[in-house]
């Protein structure tokens, strides 16, 4: 081919682009103040739908209302968008500056240094004195104050008011064993046999990650070691699947064909089923989806009716390695982590407010009543900080969901799910 | 095309090489565009990914050369073979069938009557429609319990409407996606229509005096007449059908379910480049399906010596 | 080279025998006509009942839309119309549109200008290297682009493109796409050889036949060629997904998404009415230019 040279020369070109890449966390002296007339252009993006984006406006107004020259430029997309979009931003080290982060990502971007620590801000231009412990340690990687919480929620089992009255059955209560569980989830299958289309209890709800970090926080077990390695074993996963093995072969959980052909709603956001094990947060998600304001929610249930709990935070701000305005970045952040009335702006829907003053601020409405209610339950529960997540755990849960789709579908078996998952993370991990 | 003519004329040799160089500079200029994209886009981001392939490489550390280790896991990895499967299935399936109805269609367009343009327009709806992003609900709403479709089968003897939903089916999530693109048949059935216009009326009607009913009519003068469109649509089909992504990401919500029966080899290789970020994996996955498409392709084009024919060839 | 002459007057002449034939067999063929017709529209109907539930389910209540049989919707109305018209997150719905027409109406200028150049040097100019460039040409027509999505990123990345229309846009620019450059190099090889032969004869060069006498032979090519432009870039999903950042940026099919967000509460029912309203312009543009459709393709199929 007569072209070869040009072309040679232009990937040597791409080439030295990949190379360029890779780098970051430089440091730099962090402000203590910061002038409300000080001028500044920074880019910020976040996920999520319409309606916040409506109230990320308002709240970025209220913003420039204190610091009127400082420039906002807003970006966002859907949640499965969102990260395609920054993966590519973060190769090309051009990460907007103030950025959305969830508690499955963070490890994985403060590992590779794109992300500013922020701990320098901190008593400065960054206030966290109102923050628990708890939560703002999984804002922190290697040391670094790497993502500062915007909002908390916790594990969570949720049911359906109107389905339960329907059906005749009490709700579930917050000190349920696992075992009464089994019985609950028959009791509804029992109920709801008759009707069209029949109700389930639930939906296999050892189907996601995060009901496997929990079942793991009640024995004190970590999910990840310090070095982002898996701390269980493959019997531990088969352990874990196994233990709804009498349920999930004799047919009793909300049938997966049917979850496929309501998805993105499944059993519960359907109101086919009824009961969801989600973080508190997604009961707004539940109200609007059912379109019902009568969800109730207990904690999830242990093997013993007593629960470890963690405070997980829904949503996090970081501030990006390569900003060249890192000031006005942690100014940022700080007004939409702490004002009251951004607080009051977004309700929950970010997660519950981590301070005191951020909650009173809410204007609750129906979902973040319960959200709130169901938080101040469980608050003296509260003991542990959700687990640092290692490097690839967006993969992760993701595979572990595809897997167990697998195995209700009866292709694979747990032992195989187990084999498949480690092998898995041994590609992502390694 | 090295200058093997011995110019016994020097003046006339030199007007001549002057008229091609002329021609020569004129080729280029117009070619130019296509020339830089081509180079620049296309040429200069394959050899670069060419490179990737034999690379571990994340997309934020520089590329680390592995030599040929990708390729082998590639070999061992289930969810490729898998996915090799599910797009083999597809491929195999879905654009014969497509071709066939675009092809039916086309015949029945043809016969020019009276709203011809309307109809030709109304069947071309589906491929405006099939890449909304909604698609993906309204099309598993066609094929859900007590669906549409469930509930005409229902009537022609099939299962209990109730319990007769595909989309839940892993076995029938592919047939699923298969009908969805024979749906969209617009394109190839334009491509057909075009065809057909160019077959003489006249061969019809001698066929016709000749006593040919319309089966051998269409065996023996729609079929060759139109074989270059047919070829051409089968293999532009072919290669579409491989890189089968948007349908396939919407319908499943970019999950490949259920249980991995829509796990088509873009799919796979989107997660494992853009969500995994094994940069050089999905690279080696890209270069695989290269190889792959190429060699289909030439298969292809061997293949087509013995069926196409073209009209005047003079070659 | 394939030399199928279809000049007007042999044209004229077989529509008008075929007119004949076809008075012939409408005499013969009323019910036949008949038989078409219910055909055809039983054809129809199962091809447009999707498409009519699609627009029906624009007016369910979000929460109804999914997992839903019925086809007529029972309440909600006009409601997820006026959602969707209020625009995003304070961006106007019609900046979408907007979007989404500057990025359609430059794919076809630039697929327009860029590939008829070079389906001209492909079928009329002799050059050195020509055959290796077709060759080359045909390749990438069946390349799977993913192989270069990466490393395109990467250097559109170093050229501070992304959130432009620039990536977008280039690659039309420079003929890329070559379904195009194919289906025109087939159509100017249809063209009979003596218009430019004469031309040369007169003494023109390469730009003035190019531009006075292919380029309007060309039209029907162009029309074709301007419609599948249009339709893919309004469709298009992938590519502003990948290099629009900012949503005053937005195409129409991305826009759409941000109504459904797996991590808050989901507006299937805006969607679905965004989905009807991002319709409109490609039926439009499709309506108007469909008569053409056809004409465009010329059929030698794939010869070199």
């Amino acid at each position: 081919m007569s072209s070869t040279k040009p072309a040679a020369a232009l990937a040597a070109a791409a080439l030295l682009g990949l190379a360029a890449c890779g780098g970051g966390g430089t440091p730099h002296e962090a402000a203590t103040e910061f002038a409300p007339d000080t001028e500044a252009e920074i880019t910020f993006t976040w996920w999520g739908n319409d309606e916040r984006a409506d109230w990320m406006n308002q709240a970025l107004d209220l913003f420039n209302q204190e610091y009127p020259n400082v420039e906002v430029v807003r970006n966002f997309n859907a949640w499965a968008d969102y990260w395609t979009a920054r993966n590519t931003e973060a190769a090309g080290q051009a990460l907007p500056d103030v950025l959305m982060m969830d508690a499955g990502y963070l490890g994985e971007y403060a590992d590779k240094g794109l992300f500013l620590d922020l701990g320098a801000y901190e008593g400065g231009l960054l206030d966290t004195a109102g923050y628990a412990d708890t939560l703002l340690e999984s804002g922190t990687v290697n040391d670094q104050l790497v993502g500062v919480p915007m909002g908390y929620n916790a594990w969570s089992m949720m049911y359906n008011k109107d389905l339960l009255d329907e059906l005749g059955v009490p709700y579930p209560t917050a000190d349920m064993t696992l075992d009464d569980l089994e019985a609950y989830v028959l009791q509804v299958n029992q109920a709801g046999a008759a009707q069209d289309p029949p109700v389930y209890g639930a939906s296999d709800y050892t189907g996601s990650f995060p009901g496997f970090i929990y079942s793991r926080m009640q024995e004190g077990e970590p999910v990840f070691t310090e070095d982002g390695r898996p701390a269980f074993e493959e019997d531990d996963v088969v352990d874990y699947l196994d233990s709804v093995a009498g349920l999930r072969d004799a047919g009793d959980f909300y049938p997966v064909e049917r979850t496929v052909a309501l998805d993105p709603l499944g059993g519960f956001l359907g109101g086919e089923a009824a009961l969801w094990f989600n973080f508190s947060t997604t009961v707004a998600q539940a109200m609007s989806d059912i379109g019902t304001e009568n969800i109730g929610m207990v904690q999830a249930p242990t093997a013993d009716g007593t629960h470890v709990l963690a405070d997980h935070p829904s949503m996090l701000l970081s501030v990006a390695a390569n900003t060249d305005q890192p000031d006005a970045a942690a100014v940022l952040v700080d007004f939409l982590a702490n004002s009251p009335e951004v607080k009051a702006i977004f309700g929950a829907s970010l997660g519950a407010p981590p301070t005191e003053e951020g909650r009173a601020a809410v204007e609750q409405s129906a979902s973040d009543g319960v959200d709130f209610a169901y938080l101040d339950a469980i608050d003296a529960e509260i003991t542990e900080s959700y687990p640092l997540l290692p490097s690839g755990y967006g993969s992760i849960e993701a595979k572990w969901g595809e897997l167990h789709e697998q195995l209700l579908y009866g292709d694979i078996d747990t032992e195989q799910l187990a084999q498949e998952l480690f092998s898995e993370m041994d590609m992502l991990l390694g | 095309m090295a200058d093997t003519t011995i110019a016994r004329d020097p003046v006339r040799a030199r007007a001549r090489r002057r008229s091609r160089d002329r021609s020569t500079r004129a080729g280029y200029a117009f070619l130019s565009p296509w020339l830089i994209g081509f180079l620049g886009l296309t040429a200069g981001p394959m050899i670069a990914s060419l490179y990737l392939s034999f690379t571990d490489y994340n997309l934020f550390t520089p590329p680390v050369f592995t030599g040929l280790e990708n390729y082998q896991r590639l070999l061992t990895d289930s969810n490729f073979l898998q996915s090799a499967k599910v797009t083999a299935l597809y491929v195999v399936f879905g654009t014969p069938v497509k071709l066939a109805a675009a092809l039916a269609v086309a015949m029945l367009l043809h016969s020019s009557r009276r709203g011809q343009g309307f109809y030709r327009s109304a069947y071309y709806l589906p491929s405006l429609i099939g890449g909304s992003v909604s698609i993906a609900i309204v099309w598993k709403a066609m094929f859900i319990d007590e669906g549409i479709v469930a509930r005409i089968g229902a009537v022609f003897g099939g299962p209990d409407a109730a319990a007769a939903g595909w989309v839940g089916d892993p076995g029938r999530t592919l047939p699923m996606l298969v009908l969805l693109t024979v749906w969209q048949f617009g394109a190839p059935m334009v491509i057909f229509l075009a065809g057909l216009k160019q077959v003489p009326a006249e061969m019809y009607e001698a066929a016709e005096v000749d006593g040919a009913g319309p089966v051998r009519r269409f065996w023996s003068i729609t079929i060759p007449l139109l074989s270059p469109v047919l070829f051409f649509n089968l293999l532009l089909e072919t290669i579409h059908a491989f890189q089968i992504f948007n349908s396939a990401f919407i319908i499943s919500n970019g999950s490949g379910g259920p249980a991995q029966s829509t796990l088509f080899y873009t799919l796979y290789l989107y997660f494992r480049g853009f969500r995994d970020f094994q940069m050089g994996y999905a690279s080696a996955m890209a270069w695989v399906l290269v190889v792959v498409v190429g060699l289909i392709s030439l298969l292809l084009f061997r293949s087509s010596k013995s069926w196409v024919h073209y009209s005047g060839d003079d070659k | 080279m394939t030399q199928t002459l279809d000049t007007p007057a042999l044209r004229t002449e077989r529509e008008a025998r075929s007119a004949r034939l076809r008075k012939r067999a409408r005499a013969r063929r009323t019910g036949g006509s008949i038989l078409f017709h219910a055909f055809a529209i039983a054809v129809l109907v199962v091809i447009l009942y999707p498409a009519v539930w699609m627009l029906m389910s624009s007016f369910k209540p979000g929460n109804e839309i999914i997992g839903s049989v019925s086809l007529l919707p029972t309440g909600g109305g006009l409601q997820n119309y006026a959602t969707a018209l209020e625009g995003i997150g304070g961006i106007s719905f019609w900046t979408f549109v907007l979007n989404s027409l500057i990025l359609a109406a430059g794919s076809v200028v630039g697929i327009l200008l860029s590939c008829s150049l070079a389906a001209y040097a492909f079928a009329r100019v002799r050059f050195r290297g020509r055959n290796v460039f077709f060759v080359c040409m045909i390749a990438t027509m069946l390349l799977p682009f993913h192989v270069v999505i990466i490393p395109q990123y990467i250097v559109f990345n170093e050229l501070g493109m992304i959130n432009t229309y620039w990536p977008l846009l280039l690659g039309k620019f420079l003929a890329t796409e070559s379904f195009f450059v194919f289906l025109m190099i087939q159509f100017i090889r249809g063209l009979p050889r003596e218009l430019d032969e004469a031309a040369v004869i007169d003494g023109a060069g390469h730009p003035r036949i190019f531009f006075s006498i292919i380029l309007p032979l060309m039209k029907p090519a162009l029309v074709t060629s301007a419609i599948f432009a249009f339709i893919w870039s309004w469709n298009d999903f992938f590519g502003p997904l990948l290099y629009l950042k900012e949503p005053g940026m937005y195409t129409m099919p991305l826009a759409l998404r941000l109504y459904v967000d797996q991590t808050s509460t989901s507006d299937y029912g805006a969607q679905m009415a965004m989905a009807i309203l991002a319709l409109v312009p490609v039926l439009l543009f499709f309506f108007a230019f469909q008569r053409q459709l056809v004409g465009g393709v010329a059929t030698q199929g794939l010869k070199g």
